[in-house]
């Protein structure tokens, strides 16, 4: 008994590792783009540029993620920085929902996988589109947007748009780019451990044939993807690798709700997301993010299956 | 505090990169984004780190490294001393391949390996099977257990003792577990082996395995399974997963 007790927990190490390994590259690339954004990003000139109009400006945001392809780690602090920036609550929602597949990476690997059904490739983009710009819209309509962040992020940007607009930062770029650089590293590092905590654990403790065992139909197929997804916490750039080992027992629907779902909603994700969203804001995210995406399933296995 | 967290993080995976110790925990096609990410990270932190000890003297002498200078309840209220202790903590973590115990809770995943038609003709041309890999053999099996074909081809394969819970005395799988991204989508690969290995072998123990392929029959059906001339007893490899 003890036996086992100690490869469970060396087990949950090796995985808890794993996780945070194979992120940390992936949060440092993303806090770069962060740092730039900040130092040589002028909002009003950026603002200037992008359409007036606030739905082509959120779709035209949607696919901003083919300049940046990493995973779902990785955006999260381009996705604070948007906030930062000026862009509404809801505009960084559809950035964050979109940019991991919506990224030439993400997009390669799943053609690639999938070399046999290009459909799934296509559909995986165009699915994350819809339901990222479908999100982002229904969270236009909070009137104070500001509610939807927690009240620490929130006081972090009024006192970053305020510097920005009235005050010159005497620091010099060099000692700025560090500090922004060390603290947003910190802060998603610190989250990612976490979610990589409980991702770990719930690997160590839940067997795999439990979320599997209620694939009896699409829409139960559909439903063990989705948790599968959930947990295992993939990243989005080569889980269609991952994806494809269960092209022969589950649909292609199924799998296609694994391949949108995962890249918008993991344990580790949630955890990070968790310093910059309330958890009222998170809760709509998953319950929207999930519901969308076991439609997505369905109508792909109804047109292609 | 923030800056050395990202030293000792940054040290940890560069330590990892340079015993080769990288593929225990991720896919190999990972290691040169690491190694740019892990060197750049260590070099800002290690000069932050330094710009900030000179600062410090430069205010205040040798007095600023004195214990008195340090508010502790400040450090201790600060929640990066969660982080600081886990960037110690991972030095003196176990190093250790995914165990037995993870190939049994993804059993239904085991041998769950796909491929193209023409990978698959591609491997039915080669002849030199002794140079298959695990993976390649675990291919080839699942196209067709009972390929008469392949009876008496040789074999050389290393990998980890999986018994699958089954009553027969003298089976086990050598076993690898096949890795995508990272050891959390591991999933396990293994070719049955008959022979006496419970007095000799423990379950999870890495083993070299020679031999010859021969149709026996597991769980009342024919498959194909080693007979083997040599187990021999090994290392855990650096890199221990299938990529």
């Amino acid at each position: 008994m003890s036996n086992q007790l100690l490869a469970k927990a060396t087990d949950f190490i090796t995985l808890f590792l794993g996780l945070l390994v194979e992120a940390i590259p992936f949060i440092f690339i993303g806090v770069v783009v962060s740092v730039a954004i900040a130092l040589f990003v002028n909002s009003e000139k950026v603002f200037a540029l992008l359409p007036k109009n606030t739905y082509v400006r959120r779709f035209f945001l949607s696919i901003m993620g083919m300049f940046m392809p990493v995973c779902e780690c990785g955006n999260v602090p381009v996705v604070r920085r948007l906030v930062m920036k000026g862009f509404s609550v809801s505009e960084a929602i559809t950035f964050m929902l979109a940019a991991p597949v919506v990224n030439p990476v993400t997009f390669w690997t799943t053609w690639e996988a999938f070399s046999g059904s290009h459909e799934m490739a296509w559909a995986r983009l165009i699915a994350a589109v819809v339901i990222a710009n479908g999100v982002g819209i229904i969270f236009s309509f909070v009137t104070k947007q500001e509610t939807l962040l927690t009240k620490k992020f929130y006081a972090q940007v009024c006192e970053i748009r305020y510097n920005d607009h009235y005050y010159h930062n005497p620091q010099s770029k060099w000692e700025e780019a560090k500090s922004i650089f060390s603290s947003e590293f910190i802060q998603n590092t610190k989250m990612l451990a976490l979610g990589a905590i409980i991702a770990a654990a719930f690997q160590v403790i839940v067997p795999r044939e439990w979320v599997l065992a209620i694939s009896g139909n699409i829409l139960l197929s559909i439903v063990a993807m989705t948790i599968l997804a959930f947990v295992i916490s993939i990243c989005s750039n080569v889980d269609a690798f991952f994806a494809l080992s269960y092209a022969s027992s589950f649909p292609l629907g199924a799998l296609l709700s694994f391949l949108v779902f995962g890249p918008m909603i993991d344990i580790k994700l949630l955890m990070m997301l968790k310093n910059t969203f309330t958890i009222k804001t998170l809760g709509l995210i998953v319950v929207l993010v999930a519901l969308s995406s076991t439609v997505a399933g369905l109508t792909f296995h109804i047109l292609w299956q | 505090m923030n800056n050395i967290i990202i030293l000792l993080l940054s040290s940890y995976i560069l330590m990892l990169i340079s015993t080769g110790r990288l593929g225990m925990f991720i896919h190999t096609r990972f290691t040169w984004l690491s190694i740019i990410s892990a060197s750049a990270l260590f070099l800002f932190s290690f000069v932050s780190v330094a710009q900030s000890l000179v600062a410090m003297y430069e205010k205040k002498g040798w007095k600023a490294f004195s214990i008195k200078s340090f508010s502790v309840q400040k450090w201790v209220k600060n929640t990066d001393m969660v982080m600081l202790g886990l960037g110690i903590i991972i030095f003196l973590l176990p190093i250790r391949p995914l165990s037995v115990g993870i190939a049994q809770q993804r059993q239904s995943d085991f041998n769950n390996v796909q491929t193209t038609t023409e990978d698959l003709a591609s491997l039915y041309k080669r002849t030199n099977t002794a140079e298959f890999t695990l993976k390649e053999w675990a291919i080839l099996l699942n196209d067709n257990p009972a390929n008469e074909e392949l009876v008496g081809r040789k074999i050389s394969v290393s990998g980890f003792i999986f018994n699958d819970g089954s009553q027969k005395q003298d089976l086990f799988y050598i076993s690898r577990f096949r890795v995508v991204c990272c050891v959390v989508d591991a999933s396990p690969l293994g070719i049955p082996v008959e022979a006496q290995w419970r007095d000799r072998f423990s379950e999870n123990g890495w083993v070299l395995v020679k031999g010859t392929l021969q149709l026996i029959e597991i769980h009342g059906v024919n498959r194909l399974a080693i007979i083997p001339e040599e187990i021999q007893e090994i290392d855990v490899p650096n890199n221990p997963y299938i990529y």
